[in-house]
């Protein structure tokens, strides 16, 4: 053993030497060197500035060797062999290494233990190569049938006769001459018309054993009835005794059956869960308040470089002032507190200064439960089978509505929860008339025959039915069909706020339905919205064009649809492609709308809301909201006749709707009412049902409320004083002796408010100091990090892109030429050299046969001459 | 159905009928007799049968006109003795007085194909006879048929009848120097005659419709060579081919109709082609300027028209006009970017506002003021004011004070600027600072904020184009935006609870769900 094991050491020593004994010698005169002209600083120095031409035409023809010339060798020639024996082509093992190492590998095989418990290790006992051991299980009774076995992997007879040695007794001329295929396909015609012999007889065969077991069962119910007739006759007694049986039976099989418990991802906790549902939200907002400011996301800073001190050895190891923050061990009641609860110590310490983040996080709250409610139901939707589908939408949506709500109406809320359940047996038998599958309508008269006879909750269930139906996940397709039913749904969403009365609730209730269909496909659904959003924005065009510029307030499918834009897309962004011109449009309706009845007052301040809602976030300025206000609140003022005040268009200083708004007499008692959408608001409003004092006053009242909105929106912009001192003075013209007392207080407050913004003070613009730029020197110019060429090209991604692929291109071909042709000078020089082989073969035959020849005419002519002698 | 085919047939028969009596006509003088039923025709109902007959009639007397037909040496008096053929001749030129009064009739038919075919006949008329006269002419000189031409003239302009479209057409016989001269000459005698009564509204437009069409050669050799009838002969100077003299007379004319009260209508159509097709054409243009500074005191949208032609004057005929940029600044008013005009007053405020020379504290009180109404403006607005005031910025050094106050006190409390002040000299202008564009940086649409936000750095030093951006509608602004292809659509990730469900939900100030 101690021997062996050192000439396992000896060979391995020799083996090293000898790699070592080879080392790199550089012939000088294969060593070529690229001399340059000029050395130039900062230019990188060219990988090709020395070559061994020698070595890499060595190296190449080697390679093509290797592989052109292999294949070359084989052009035609379907088959190989390849020799798979151990050890075959290493060239390094003498043959008495080939052979113990092949010895050692095959017992090595052997070795490999099926059973853990074999003690018997040496042996296994097997049976044409298979190990016995497996085979006597004898888990297949159906292998009885033996016939099977016996052509397994032969091939037929006449297969045989005909082919096998070119079946040289058999051939027919005639066919020879027809099939022209090579060899190889023949042989692989033979394979497969094997296979397909061998696949139906099992095929045959599972027919059998099919029928066997069928014939059983069928034999076992027969001769359970035959039982039957002779149990009858037996005592109750042995019934007993199964029941017994059964017991146990029982209890086995449910051991048995019961669920193993297996390893799964940790539950989380609702914390965790709520902590990321927070940490979803709150990126959420920053992308939001990032879209707002129109910084894209490339454009964001990247984190600031943190110091590093001079004895940093940059190995990783930090003892940094903001982690240290961040980290801190600490001991309470004798335990290290959790790094999570230090955390949440500070962040609760940050936010009690701040009460309303405290309260926007209650909402967020809110809206994580929400969440995580929709997303079950989502989940729960996505099984489009489960029958129970509709009813959970409904309860969840009972749900929805409840959490909707303030705080203080938790507690009604809760009870009316009760209640919808108690009703909700009742909602379940009228939906039981729906079918829970539908296919998406393609056009609007389909989505109109499939909605139209149905309640506003029957409509709402069938669109989440197709929805649910047609989730992107269970087909491929669904996608683009609910995008067109996105589509539709936008457009019934107009035209059932054209209906008499608007449908109002309904719409109410689709909403949830659009939101979620838009996050499904965002680009597709703004694209909808955007066309509809352009469609009525060339009604109104038109309607411009015809009354010299002038237009009307559009109907209420209108004005809802910038509504239904709020929801869906976020307002707050610098640009947007739904937001922007729905913003543009509107802004365009107020500022060229004339303001001659009433309906045009409520329509005007209807969309002055809009625009509040638009950018009660961002703050944005909107000149043609602050001149509406401003001249809604001329129309109510009482007008100097000699003097005419400074409007601006739509409104006119002068003509008969002057007073649209001037109350006619003093209604100190007036309440004041919020205003009704479908009274107001569409197109077909009489006139004279709303021309009353009532209305003015809320008219009033309600732009004195918007301009208090945006009075506080815009308080911060450096020209406040100058936008609201045309209405501050327009308020003081209001007849306030009229008003009830409530309104002459809220604009007392107002003025009093607009009066102390106007007081900031503000600087005198100075822009901002900049790094003086340098005079321009013939100095070199020093980049800091150079990368060894100058970046010419500035050009869009796409191009540079571009140019980049035409270049490599163009390298690449250059290439492939290049080595095809050198492929081809070795071709060539091997057919020449294989040539002149030959011939040298040759010419030394011919030389022998002369030589020999020679010798023969030598001896005959020494033979000649001795018997001469 | 078979009454309107038996009709169609009739007219057709009837057509046919005319063509074949016009050709015996001119044919024969056998037949000449059928030109009475010809012109009988010209009173019928249908309208093609009228034009059949109209061209009818064209056909015969221009082939009378051309074979000399109708020449008579002298004027017939009621007491000559006529010979047979003389006799013959006279007739003719009765019937043909007589088809010109029906033609001058049938002028003021609905019917404009009707009326533009009449038109172009009888100015044929006019060119025929102007070449062969049908009575004794001078012969060096040039036979213009005065009387015929007047006549049609006349009754053109008529007080009753708009003949906007009819004028149109005049356009081409404007390029004859002859045809232009008589016009101008008529028409001043016609104004001069009805000064003195009332005229109607209709009248004045025909008027200008006319007037709008003068031309006048591009050469701009003195003598005038371009007739419509036989030129006179050279070397002779009448008033007809002298430049000058045509020049002297559309003067007048002009200033005889600017005598006239204009409606506002009216008034706008003469201020919108003064500058551009009647000032270069006058002797001497500075005799519009009391119209022309009228206009301008009358506000709004006249004044900013009146704008156009006294720049002109001003600047290339020397005139004085004080207060003429006090003026200017008057008309920033925040209304200004809602009238139809407002491209061409911008146009015309930057090339106004282009000299170098100009006071700084002018410029600056412009700049101040404009910002100031940019305020109030819709965005396509202020997207031709802000680069108007960048401009006026760039082009006086000294304003920049507007955008960078170096002069140590930085609180500006109050604005020392006077909006109300109506002199620029007074409004302090200069003290203050565009805190307006600071505001327009939070501009709801965004190519505002981007042209806003320029002011954060210092201004680059090239103009501004304003030309492109003079035309822009808030309409044109809309479609760029929605004809941007949509890539990626960013969404609202708080889900709604129903129309007015969120909680700060602004809509419920005011409005319930009902």
């Amino acid at each position: 053993m101690a021997k062996k094991r050192k000439q396992l050491a000896d060979k391995i020593r020799v083996n090293r030497n000898k790699r070592k004994e080879a080392p790199k010698t550089v012939n000088p005169f294969e060593v070529k060197i690229n001399h340059q002209k000029h050395d130039v600083l900062g230019r990188k120095i060219s990988k090709h500035d020395k070559g061994m031409p020698g070595l890499s035409r060595s190296k190449a023809t080697k390679k093509r060797k290797e592989t052109l010339l292999h294949d070359y060798e084989n052009q035609f020639k379907a088959n190989k062999f390849v020799d798979q024996r151990f050890g075959e082509t290493d060239p390094s093992l003498s043959l008495e290494d080939k052979m113990l190492k092949r010895f050692a590998i095959e017992r090595l095989k052997m070795a490999d233990k099926h059973s853990k418990f074999n003690l018997n290790e040496d042996e296994e006992l097997t049976h044409y190569g298979q190990s016995l051991s497996q085979i006597e299980k004898f888990e297949d009774p159906d292998d009885s049938d033996e016939e099977e076995d016996d052509d397994d992997g032969r091939i037929g007879a006449k297969m045989v006769s005909e082919e096998h040695f070119g079946g040289f007794m058999t051939k027919k001329e005639a066919e020879d001459a027809r099939d022209a295929r090579s060899w190889k396909e023949k042989m692989e015609d033979v394979i497969a018309k094997s296979k397909k012999e061998k696949y139906d007889r099992q095929v045959e065969k599972e027919k059998a054993k099919e029928m066997t077991e069928k014939l059983d069962e069928e034999w076992s119910s027969l001769r359970m009835l035959m039982s039957s007739l002779s149990k009858a006759k037996n005592s109750k007694g042995e019934e007993t005794v199964q029941k017994k049986v059964d017991d146990y039976d029982i209890a086995v099989r449910e051991l048995q059956f019961e669920m193993k418990g297996k390893a799964t991802d940790r539950m989380k906790t609702e914390e965790e869960i709520a902590k990321e549902e927070k940490e979803k939200l709150d990126k959420l907002e920053m992308d939001r308040i990032r879209r707002m400011k129109g910084i894209t996301e490339e454009e964001i800073p990247s984190e600031k470089r943190i110091h590093f001190s001079a004895d940093d050895l940059d190995d990783g190891f930090v003892i940094d002032g903001a982690d240290k923050e961040k980290f801190q061990v600490s001991y309470k009641d004798g335990k290290m507190e959790n790094y999570e609860d230090v955390e949440a110590h500070v962040s609760a310490d940050d936010e009690e200064g701040d009460e309303k983040s405290d309260s926007d996080d209650d909402n967020e709250d809110y809206e994580k439960e929400d969440v995580t409610e929709e997303n079950e139901e989502e989940e729960s939707g996505d099984d489009s089978d489960n029958s129970n589908d509709s009813y959970e939408d409904i309860a969840s949506e009972d749900e929805e509505a409840g959490q909707s709500g303030d705080e203080e109406e938790d507690k009604e809320i809760t009870i009316s929860i009760e209640k919808n359940r108690k009703g909700k047996a009742m909602i379940e038998a009228a939906t039981k008339e729906i079918p829970y599958t539908f296919s998406v309508p393609e056009n609007y008269e389909a989505l109109l025959d499939l909605l139209q006879e149905h309640s506003v909750s029957d409509q709402i269930t069938i669109m989440r039915r197709v929805c649910t139906c047609h989730h992107p996940s269970l087909a491929e397709g669904n996608k683009s069909l609910l995008e067109t039913f996105f589509g539709l749904l936008v457009q019934y969403y107009g035209d059932l706020a054209l209906q008499k009365p608007p449908q109002l609730h309904l719409m109410e209730q689709m909403m949830s339905i659009l939101y979620s269909l838009t996050q499904q496909s965002p680009v597709a659904a703004a694209q909808a919205v955007v066309d509809q959003i352009a469609n009525m924005q060339k009604e109104f065009k038109q309607i411009c064009d015809r009354r010299a510029g002038r237009g009307i307030y559009p109907g209420l499918d209108t004005l809802l649809m910038f509504k239904l834009v709020s929801m869906l897309f976020p307002t707050s962004d610098f640009y947007h492609p739904v937001t922007t011109p729905s913003l543009l449009f509107l802004c365009q309706m107020l500022a060229q709308c004339s303001v001659s009845q009433e309906r045009d007052v409520a329509a005007g301040l209807f969309v002055c809301s809009i625009c509040l809602e638009y950018v009660s976030l961002s703050k944005r300025y909107i000149p043609e909201v602050v001149n509406f206000l401003h001249g809604l609140l001329f129309l109510a003022a009482e007008k100097d006749s000699n003097k005419i005040e400074p409007v601006v268009p739509p409104f006119k200083p002068v003509g008969k709707n002057v007073n649209l708004l001037l109350l006619s007499k003093a209604m100190p008692e007036a309440e004041i009412k919020k205003w009704k959408m479908s009274e107001l608001l569409s197109t077909d409003v009489e006139r004279q049902a709303i021309c009353n004092d009532e209305f003015r006053l809320s008219a009033i009242h309600n732009s004195l409320i918007l301009i208090r909105e945006f009075s506080n929106l815009y308080a911060e912009l450096p020209s406040y004083k100058e936008i609201f001192t045309p209405i501050t003075n327009m308020c003081k013209k209001l007849p306030v002796q009229n008003f009830p007392t409530a309104l002459q207080k809220s604009l007392k407050n107002l003025m009093e408010n607009i009066c102390a913004n106007c007081e900031r003070k503000r600087k005198f613009l100075v822009i901002q100091n900049k790094k003086p730029q340098p005079l321009k020197m013939y100095e070199p110019k020093v980049e800091e990090v150079f990368d060894g060429k100058k970046n010419k090209q500035k050009g869009t991604k796409d191009f540079t892109e571009h140019q980049r692929l035409v270049h490599k291109h163009k390298r690449e071909l250059k290439g492939a030429i290049r080595e095809i042709k050198k492929d081809n000078q070795f071709l060539a020089r091997q057919k020449l050299q294989k040539q002149l082989l030959l011939d040298a073969e040759r010419k030394r035959k011919v030389k022998q046969i002369y030589a020999m020849l020679s010798t023969q005419e030598g001896d005959y002519q020494a033979m000649k001459r001795k018997k001469v002698e | 159905m078979e009454a309107t085919r038996s009709k169609k047939r009739v007219i057709r028969d009837e057509i046919c009928t005319i063509k074949l009596r016009a050709k015996r006509c001119i044919e024969n003088r056998r037949h000449v007799n059928e030109l009475l039923d010809i012109e009988k025709c010209l009173e019928g109902e249908d309208e093609q049968v009228v034009i059949a007959a109209v061209k009818a009639l064209h056909k015969i007397f221009s082939r009378f006109l051309l074979a000399g037909e109708m020449y008579l040496e002298q004027k017939v008096t009621e007491d000559m003795k006529l010979t047979k053929e003389e006799e013959y001749r006279h007739w003719l030129q009765q019937q043909y007085t007589s088809v010109i009064g029906k033609f001058l009739e049938l002028l003021e038919s609905n019917n404009t194909q009707l009326r533009e075919i009449v038109l172009s006949v009888l100015m044929k008329f006019v060119a025929k006879e102007g070449n062969h006269p049908i009575t004794k002419a001078p012969a060096k000189q040039m036979c213009f048929p005065t009387k015929l031409f007047q006549k049609i003239l006349l009754s053109l302009l008529s007080p009753n009848t708009n003949f906007q479209n009819v004028l149109a057409k005049f356009e081409e016989f404007f390029t004859y120097d002859d045809a232009r001269y008589f016009i101008f000459r008529f028409l001043l005698s016609d104004m001069r005659q009805k000064s003195k009564t009332e005229t109607g509204e209709c009248y004045l437009s025909n008027v200008l419709s006319l007037l709008e069409h003068a031309t006048f050669p591009v050469t701009n050799t003195e003598v005038l060579t371009n007739f419509l009838t036989r030129p006179p002969e050279e070397g002779i100077s009448i008033k007809v081919n002298t430049l000058k003299e045509q020049k002297k007379l559309f003067t007048t004319v002009w200033l005889e109709f600017l005598r006239f009260k204009l409606s506002p209508s009216l008034y706008k159509r003469v201020l919108v082609i003064l500058h551009d097709k009647v000032m270069p054409y006058m002797t001497n243009p500075l005799l519009l300027s009391d119209f022309l500074t009228d206009s301008f005191n009358v506000g709004g949208a006249i004044s900013l028209l009146a704008l156009n032609g006294l720049f002109v004057l001003v600047h290339k005929y020397n005139l004085e006009y004080p207060d003429f940029f006090k003026k200017l600044y008057s008309l920033l008013e925040p209304s200004i970017f809602h009238v139809k005009y407002r491209a061409r007053f911008f146009f015309l405020t930057d090339l106004f506002l282009t000299s170098t020379h100009l006071p700084a504290y002018l410029v600056a009180a412009f700049a101040k003021k404009i910002a100031r109404i940019a305020l109030a403006a819709p965005p396509s607005g202020v997207l031709v004011a802000l680069p108007l005031v960048y401009n006026l910025i760039n082009r006086h050094p000294n304003c920049k004070n507007l955008l960078h106050r170096t002069d140590g006190c930085t609180d500006g409390d109050e604005d020392p600027y006077d909006p109300t002040e109506p002199d620029p000299a007074k409004c302090r202008a200069l003290d203050s600072s565009l805190w307006e564009i600071k505001t327009l940086q939070s501009h709801y649409y965004h190519e505002v904020k981007k042209v806003a936000h320029k002011i954060d750095n210092p201004l680059h030093a090239e103009e501004i184009d304003l030309s492109k951006k003079l035309d822009t509608t808030v309409d044109d602004l809309f479609e760029e935006e929605v004809r941007k292809k949509l890539k990626t659509a960013h969404l609202t990730f708080e889900p709604p609870k129903g129309l007015l469900g969120t909680k700060d939900d602004k809509l419920k100030l005011c409005w319930t769900l009902e």
